[in-house]
């Protein structure tokens, strides 16, 4: 078996359960969400489960990579192979892409199901290609900025765990500090206002604002485009390369067993 | 192969594990690493390993400083009790199998029938006998040029010991591996070894063939290992 | 471990003693072969290297002789053996006889107490 495949393999089998565990959990929130609905007679109640579940995997990778970084560090028995950090690192980041993939797609065919059949008198109605392309587009959002967050978690994570030498109370510090440094310095910069301007520049619109309003004793979904803009886009993504290399080259060189 | 320690110490907070280790192996001879629990032994064999890193010193394999990548020619059995707990002892061979170029499948199968392990057999339902067998399997199998076993007798009762020395003599290739043993136990392991390597408090406090102690001293490798000790804590005084 | 062994004595010599003892009690024959250096390392529990010095050694008492490409194989010579028998018996009874010494009975009242002893076993 080719060694990349082996570690996928690992990976896959030793977050099944937790896997089965959280897939279980979502499939109950949906389904009650539209029996409570019915229940109440109140179509739109399920806008609320669709957002939550949603907000919910914007964490999903980080959550899990650390649910999937704790089963290792009990033992380090992740580091006893010759693979590269960046293969150990990005065979969790696959396995975790994957469940995540499966999950909205699961929420994704829920929201449909509800705006096209059982909450369509109460749900803004859009036309289906519209619907597909925002739902594409918040998807893939959904995915980048749960990496974005799954890059940092990574990054501290092995900052945590090259101080073995160090008391606890410092490692946290020094984990806690980074996060603060970080936002200052960005926030920093964007009271700069020339910066801001060039930063947001450019923007691309998509149907991700959705909100409850009530109307005639009934609740109603109402959906509105909202801009994303692509400059901060692209440094999300350079942060991102920067803080998963960083994380590698400690779990090579400083993390110990 | 030459695997040689250069000067190396090692702290672990205010604890010296290691002080000023020298020391070099060659192939086609087994080694003890003895020393009571805690002496700097297992700190020794993850330095080989490139599982921990040296604060003073260089470990070299074949002239190349030992990294991360070492562990590709050193098949290490570590002491504590360690599995990844969803995996069958199956799903286990094959995930090492699939890790290291050097694994001989043909060995390992053997390894399993001998030691009377099923593949269909859940890590977490094992027995401890069973889950050392289970590392010394996964172990032995390598085709490594080093092979390092830390206390792998510990906790487990003679018969086991038994077919573990049996499982070792037989398969170890002295043409092309080294074996290095740490053990706290002396005496069980003395008919094995080539070479004793005495370790105490992170130094080395002596190293002498087995036989020799005997023909020349009249010494077992346990008398020798006391009396260096004695000598060792009187300097300190 | 397979086998036990003493602490002051070398471990191959403790072997070798163990072959020829079984030579001499007829467990081992003349042309007999011996295991192989690995054979043996595993049925003994102990380093190879200790076992070959057992053969080298035993090869040079001339107990055993190694045939290229064969093995090793316990000698053929009839003389050399009966006399490898009387040295045990000789080496036996001078520990017997020392020990007894060493407890204060002569060997006068050795003879006697053996005598007496061998009666009494029939």
């Amino acid at each position: 078996m080719n060694p990349k495949f082996g570690l996928l393999k690992k990976d896959y089998r030793i977050s099944r359960n937790m896997f089965l565990t959280w897939g279980a959990a979502v499939i109950l929130a949906l389904i009650g969400g539209i029996a409570l609905s019915a229940y109440w007679s109140q179509p739109a109640g399920t806008l609320p489960v669709i957002i939550l579940i949603g907000l919910l995997h914007f964490i999903f990778a980080p959550v899990f990579m650390l649910g999937l970084l704790n089963i290792e560090a009990k033992t380090q028995l992740w580091l006893y192979t010759p693979r590269r950090g960046i293969e150990l690192i990005f065979s969790k980041f696959a396995v975790i892409f994957t469940y995540q993939l499966i999950l909205q797609m699961v929420l994704t065919i829920y929201t449909a199901i509800n705006l096209f059949w059982f909450g369509r008198q109460v749900y803004d109605q859009i036309g289906m290609r519209l619907f597909l392309e925002a739902i594409i587009l918040l998807n893939i959002l959904i995915l980048l900025f749960g990496f974005y967050l799954n890059s940092w978690l990574t990054f501290l994570w092995t900052v945590y765990h090259s101080m073995k030498n160090v008391a606890k109370l410092v490692r946290w510090i020094t984990v806690i500090g980074i996060v603060i440094a970080y936002n200052m310095v960005e926030s920093l910069l964007l009271s700069a206002t020339p910066l801001r301007d060039f930063l947001f520049q450019y923007q691309i619109n998509v149907v991700s604002d959705a909100s409850l309003s009530y109307q005639d004793q009934q609740w109603r979904a109402v959906l509105e485009p909202a801009q994303i803009p692509v400059i901060p886009l692209l440094w999300y993504l350079l942060l991102f390369t920067i803080l998963v290399t960083a994380a590698a080259r400690l779990l090579e060189r400083k993390v110990e067993v | 192969m030459v695997l040689e320690l250069n000067n190396i110490s090692k702290k672990y907070g205010k604890n010296q594990a290691l002080k000023h280790v020298h020391l070099s192996f060659e192939t086609g001879k087994i080694y003890g690493l003895l020393g009571p629990n805690g002496s700097g032994k297992s700190t020794m064999l993850k330095l080989i390993t490139g599982l921990v890193f040296p604060d003073e010193g260089t470990v070299t394999l074949n002239g190349e400083q030992v990294t991360r990548k070492t562990i590709e020619k050193v098949a290490y059995l570590t002491e504590l009790d360690m599995f990844y707990d969803a995996f069958s002892v199956g799903e286990t061979v094959e995930y090492v199998a699939s890790q290291f170029a050097d694994f001989n499948r043909e060995k390992a199968s053997l390894l399993l029938t001998e030691l009377r392990l099923e593949a269909s057999q859940k890590v977490r339902s094992l027995s401890k006998g069973n889950r050392g067998r289970l590392k010394l399997v996964t172990t032995l199998a390598r085709d490594a040029e080093v092979i390092l076993l830390d206390e792998p007798f510990s906790g487990l009762d003679p018969m086991v010991r038994d077919s573990i020395v049996k499982s070792l003599l037989k398969y170890i290739d002295f043409e092309h591996q080294v074996l290095i043993i740490a053990t706290h136990e002396i005496n069980e392991i003395e008919p094995l070894l080539d070479e004793a390597i005495a370790i105490y408090h992170g130094t080395m406090i002596g190293r002498e063939s087995v036989e020799s102690l005997r023909e020349e001293e009249g010494q077992s490798v346990l008398q020798w290992f006391k009396q260096l000790a004695i000598k060792q804590e009187e300097g300190a005084q | 471990m397979g086998e036990e062994f003493q602490a002051s004595k070398p471990i191959y010599m403790q072997i070798v003693d163990k072959i020829i003892s079984e030579i001499a009690q007829g467990k081992q024959l003349p042309g007999d072969k011996l295991p192989s250096v690995r054979e043996m390392a595993v049925q003994m529990g102990v380093n190879p290297n200790t076992i070959q010095r057992t053969y080298t050694e035993l090869e040079r008492m001339q107990i055993v002789e190694s045939r290229r490409g064969q093995g090793t194989f316990v000698s053929e010579n009839k003389a050399l053996m009966e006399e490898l028998g009387r040295n045990m018996q000789e080496e036996i009874m001078e520990n017997f006889i020392r020990k007894m010494e060493e407890i204060g009975v002569t060997r006068d009242q050795l003879v006697v107490l053996l005598q007496s002893y061998l009666g009494e076993g029939k």
